[in-house]
């Protein structure tokens, strides 16, 4: 059994090869040919010089920028990266770290100082020092017995 | 000239002149406004015939007969070489014209898609007086052939013209359409059997004086 549409094709065929279809074909090859005007060539010719040194600007301007458009993707994709670095962390605890032995540092600079001032000029003219009161000296008061009699 | 690199090409065609034809094509490729000058030399009237067929108006036809060389020229650098230059050509050509229609309005009475009653063809092929050499010589023919083709639809015209008048195969029809090849050869008739109508009632009418 032959497919119905290899059938149907074969059919439009035969309708198109019968002799009125192709007397038709003929006539219609048969028709004189269209002619294009000088003045028509010329318009194009122009058109088409245009388009040529258009193009070629086009051409020359995208040589130019691409580079630049290059560079420019460059630095915008370092920058991100710097940005989103997640180094962060690591560089903070650095710094706290430093801070820490910095403090550390600087006491025990002061005390060493404080101890050799001690050590020079005695007690009394260290900026640092701190007077202490011996825990069973009275403190020096203006005050008379006939003052408390009075209460 | 024929230009017809690509998919297909004209049979008998000599290697060199194929070497030529692509070395032309290549040399448009890139722009070359020389070689660019030579390949509208070989499709200048073909192509205006083509356009001035789809659209009534001889300005309206050249204009866009200079856009199809335009965008030819623009676009040559994407031409694959899947299929001829030609059909290419007449791609653009008639996707243009078919914007163009769409665009204007159109107040001419079309052929709409319907299939004529089987064997009510109006000429017979014996008639003395259905001759496609005679017709070529009776300018008052010619123009009632010429109003005929103006009075189908668009899809009907542009087949007929392609095949009948451009030679061109059913399947690179079909491609450049994008409709199946047996719809290609159903539109061939149809305009076919309407340009029969229509001459045969102006033999008739002719007759009848």
């Amino acid at each position: 059994m032959k497919d119905p549409k290899r059938l149907e094709m074969m059919n439009a065929d035969e309708r198109l090869n019968s002799e009125a279809q192709q007397a038709i074909r003929q006539t219609v090859r048969a028709l004189p040919e269209e002619t294009v005007s000088l003045a028509w060539r010329s318009a194009l010719n122009e058109r088409v010089l245009q388009e040529a040194q258009l193009s070629k600007r086009r051409q020359r301007l995208a040589w130019l920028l691409r580079p630049a458009v290059g560079l420019a993707m460059a630095g915008a994709m370092a920058f991100v990266v710097v940005m989103r670095t997640p180094e962060t962390k690591p560089i903070s605890i650095v710094r706290a770290n430093t801070a820490a032995a910095g403090l550390e540092a600087a006491l025990v600079s002061t005390h060493r100082e404080t101890a050799m001032l001690t050590d020079v000029a005695g007690v009394g003219l260290n900026a640092t020092e701190v007077e202490v009161l011996a825990s069973d000296e009275v403190p020096p008061t203006d005050w008379s017995e006939a003052d408390f009699d009075g209460f | 000239m024929e230009l017809c690199v690509g998919a297909t090409r004209v049979r008998g065609q000599q290697p060199q002149e194929q070497a030529d034809e692509q070395a032309l094509i290549d040399r448009c490729r890139r722009q070359d406004v020389e070689a660019f000058g030579r390949f509208v030399d070989a499709y200048q009237n073909r192509v205006f015939g083509f356009v001035r067929r789809m659209i009534p108006n001889p300005d309206e036809a050249a204009d866009v007969t200079q856009e199809v060389f335009i965008r030819a020229f623009q676009s040559f650098g994407r031409f694959d070489g899947r299929s001829s230059v030609r059909t290419w050509l007449f791609r653009i050509a008639h996707n243009l014209c078919i914007d163009r229609v769409r665009k204007s309005d159109r107040s001419v009475s079309e052929v709409a898609l319907v299939d004529p009653v089987e064997g009510t063809e109006v000429i017979e092929v014996a008639d003395s007086r259905w001759q496609p050499e005679q017709i070529a010589m009776n300018e008052e023919l010619m123009g009632v052939v010429e109003a005929g083709i103006r009075s189908m639809s668009e899809k009907l015209r542009s087949v007929l013209l392609l095949h009948d008048r451009e030679d061109m195969q059913y399947d690179e029809i079909a491609t450049m359409l994008g409709v199946p090849v047996g719809t290609v050869k159903s539109r061939l008739f149809l305009a076919r059997a309407h340009l029969q109508e229509v001459i045969g009632n102006y033999l008739n009418v002719e007759a009848s004086r």
